[in-house]
């Protein structure tokens, strides 16, 4: 367990993190959301050690057995895979033949068994994360640190990039994985929603779900009418948010009925719709969060 | 623990292989400056090209021509005017213009009889090789003249050396006529002739032998110079021990900051704060694959500088390679030191050649410390190179103990000690 006392982390004159005091390494899957510039890889680092709080305290567990995955691609790129992860085992003092049996096994687990001659620079951008992984796991580390290993990364291979970290915490090993994609807050047991240095929330995201206090309505397909809608509804004091996803409009209301009346009367008169209740997805979660903060506008 | 040094250790061998660049580096480096330094950087002129303005036209100055064109060192570009050798300076199509006067006789007996010899002094080292050739010529032609002018000198003396006595001029020769038989005076005459020639030619011989021990020997006038340790004064012979301590510092301090920073940009070396190893090991683990590159190539320049430019090495190789690692573990450090200071490798680089150049110039690996003034010696000093350069020469060229030099092998010590541990100290702090 790592406990955070009122840790705060600046860089000269920059707050990256202030006042956060926090509970990680719950079994499971931690993920850290945030947008650009909310604190993540700061608060991943001192989790790491790797810097510490300018304020504060951090309380880690004796003998925390660390695996670190950064931001940016940071294997040796003129080795080989096996070459690296032989390296990692090594230093992390697995002896030959247990390096080789985590080896094959991690090769199979990232399907680079195939590349397993292959320098790690020419790999493609999820191999390379799956590759990285598989480094910061050879030695069956306590806690895995990942700072946004899905950035930059292509659809199918974050899917794949997922799996992987998925398996590694089946095999035990708990993970804190931050990123800046909200639907990957699927993928995680337990969600830290960071903004400007601060802790908005950590929950588990059913908890998010739960916890939202709006009626959803969205308006497929609006189309045309979007931007004069959206300037109709932003004057209504029933209407809590309304924004554009893509083609679609969403409106947040407490006042459920009255609001649903009025879309589905306007969808009529316009010829747009359909009109459909729904759940809040994680964009919805979040915003509210950011409103509740003070940031109606900003959006991810 | 060193099983995880020796991992590391391995890694950065893998890594030099499959990086030709770097590799590349390393060994090409080191060669490509023994060539450069070994070949290119030579004072020493071998040829210096003559002209000559000859205003006396005479046998001297024709026999002084012939001298000139005899002469190995030089070549004869040509016998032109003074306007011509004036220009052919100018055009650097001649490095020397001897002027001979008009009267000229070999040995100048008043000012408008001596040699006028100019230089062109932009080309500095030309110039001084110039200059040293046609003095050491001059002063052989001058031995010569002497030798001749002796030679005439001894037989013109020789020429009087032969007299005849006629005693019949004497006055006292009508009263031996009166007084002696004629066959008995014609006896005494010759006995006595004889007598008197002797006497006249002992007196000339004697005379001769007075001059001969005044005329200065021409063969004396010449000081016996004796250079010892380096007798063909070869250039290439101060530039190679030099040369052994600029590769290791230049290697050692760009390869370790270069290797260090690399991985501090890739994000590597955070990974590898991640793990178990220390901050202690890392830097080890690091510093021993560049360590053992910087023997190899200390050996490498050792070796071709002996082999293809015939440098001698008169000293001990173990007590020379015990200074030269002692030498280099300051420079592990310095490269370890400016690691920790630099952000990515165009910083360290920058970094590194700044504290490396002024070594070059001012640690007196070209330039003589002597020749430098008081503020800028200050600067030699406090680099390392400045104490590591005149052990290194003495031991090549002297076959001198590198440990008699007390102070120079101390101040290395200490900047060993100091730059490691300095540099470990921030790149401990660094790591955090």
């Amino acid at each position: 367990m790592i406990r955070f006392q009122e840790v705060t982390r600046r860089y000269g004159e920059k707050t990256a993190l202030k006042d956060i005091g926090l509970t990680l390494g719950e079994a499971g899957i931690h993920g850290l959301i945030g947008p650009d510039g909310a604190g993540k890889t700061t608060l991943i680092k001192l989790v790491a050690g790797l810097i510490h709080p300018t304020e504060g305290k951090i309380l880690r567990e004796k003998k925390l057995r660390l695996g670190y995955v950064p931001e940016t691609f940071a294997m040796y790129e003129e080795m080989g895979v096996a070459e690296n992860l032989h390296f990692y085992g090594q230093l992390n003092g697995l002896d030959r033949e247990r390096r080789q049996k985590r080896i094959d096994e991690l090769l199979c687990w990232t399907d680079l068994d195939r590349f397993a001659d292959r320098r790690a620079g020419s790999l493609s951008g999820g191999m390379k994360q799956k590759l990285a992984i598989a480094a910061a796991v050879m030695h069956r580390p306590d806690l895995l640190l990942l700072d946004e290993p899905t950035n930059g990364v292509d659809p199918l291979s974050r899917r794949e990039v997922w799996r992987l970290i998925q398996t590694v915490a089946r095999e035990g090993t708990r993970v804190l994985v931050s990123t800046q994609y909200l639907d990957e807050a699927r993928h995680c047991d337990r969600v830290l929603l960071l903004h400007r240095g601060r802790v908005l929330a950590d929950e588990k995201p059913q908890e998010y779900r739960q916890s939202f206090p709006y009626r959803v309505w969205i308006v497929r397909d609006a189309g045309g009418v979007r931007g004069k809608w959206l300037s109709q509804l932003r004057q209504e004091s029933s209407v809590a948010e309304a924004y554009s996803r893509g083609t679609d409009l969403v409106v947040w209301s407490r006042e459920a009925e009255t609001v649903g009346r009025m879309l589905e009367r306007w969808a009529q008169e316009e010829e747009a719709g359909p009109v459909e209740t729904g759940s809040p997805d994680w964009e919805d979660v979040f915003t509210r969060y950011l409103m509740e903060d003070g940031e109606g506008e900003e959006k991810w | 623990m060193w099983r995880r040094i020796g991992a590391l250790i391995q890694k950065e061998f893998i890594q030099m292989r499959r990086d030709r660049r770097t590799l590349a580096m390393m060994v090409m480096l080191p060669v490509l400056w023994l060539v450069a330094f070994g070949y290119a950087v030579n004072f020493d002129i071998e040829t210096i090209q003559v002209d000559v303005v000859d205003h006396a036209d005479n046998g001297d100055s024709r026999e002084l021509i012939r001298q000139i064109r005899n002469q190995e060192d030089f070549s004869l570009t040509g016998i032109v005017s003074t306007t011509e050798g004036r220009e052919d300076l100018k055009q650097g199509s001649t490095d020397v213009v001897i002027t001979i006067p008009a009267g000229y006789s070999g040995l100048p007996r008043k000012k408008e009889e001596t040699l006028r010899v100019q230089v062109d002094g932009s080309r500095l080292f030309t110039a001084q090789s110039a200059l040293r050739k046609v003095n050491e010529f001059l002063l052989d032609e001058q031995k010569e003249n002497m030798n001749r002018l002796q030679d005439e000198m001894e037989k013109s003396l020789q020429e009087g050396k032969t007299a005849t006595v006629d005693l019949s001029q004497t006055p006292v020769w009508p009263h031996l006529e009166q007084m002696m038989p004629p066959q008995a005076l014609e006896r005494f005459q010759s006995e006595w002739a004889k007598g008197m020639e002797r006497q006249v030619k002992e007196s000339i011989e004697k005379r001769v032998e007075r001059v001969k021990e005044q005329f200065p020997d021409p063969e004396q006038m010449k000081p016996e110079v004796d250079v010892l340790y380096n007798p063909d004064i070869r250039s290439v012979h101060y530039m190679i021990p030099g040369l052994v301590g600029l590769v290791l510092i230049f290697i050692t301090t760009l390869m370790t900051a270069l290797g260090i920073v690399r991985e501090k940009e890739r994000g590597t070396l955070e990974q590898l704060v991640v793990t178990p190893l220390r901050s202690f090991e890392l830097m080890v683990g690091k510093l021993i694959p560049y360590f053992l590159i910087a023997v190899v190539d200390f050996f490498l320049v050792f070796a071709v500088g002996i082999q293809l430019f015939d440098v001698p090495f008169r000293g001990e190789v173990l007590p020379f390679l015990a200074v030269s690692l002692l030498f280099l573990l300051g420079s592990l450090g310095m490269g370890l030191l400016v690691s920790t200071v630099s952000q990515n490798q165009q910083q360290a680089m920058q970094l590194a050649v700044l504290t490396l150049v002024p070594q070059i110039i001012l640690s007196g690996f070209i330039f003589p410390l002597e020749a430098m003034p008081w503020g800028i010696r200050w600067v030699s000093w406090l680099m390392p190179l400045t104490y590591f350069l005149p052990v290194s020469r003495d031991v090549f060229l002297k076959g001198a103990n590198p440990f008699d030099y007390t102070m120079e092998v101390s101040v290395l010590a200490v900047y060993a000690v100091l730059f490691l541990g300095v540099a470990a100290l921030r790149f401990r702090r660094n790591l955090g």
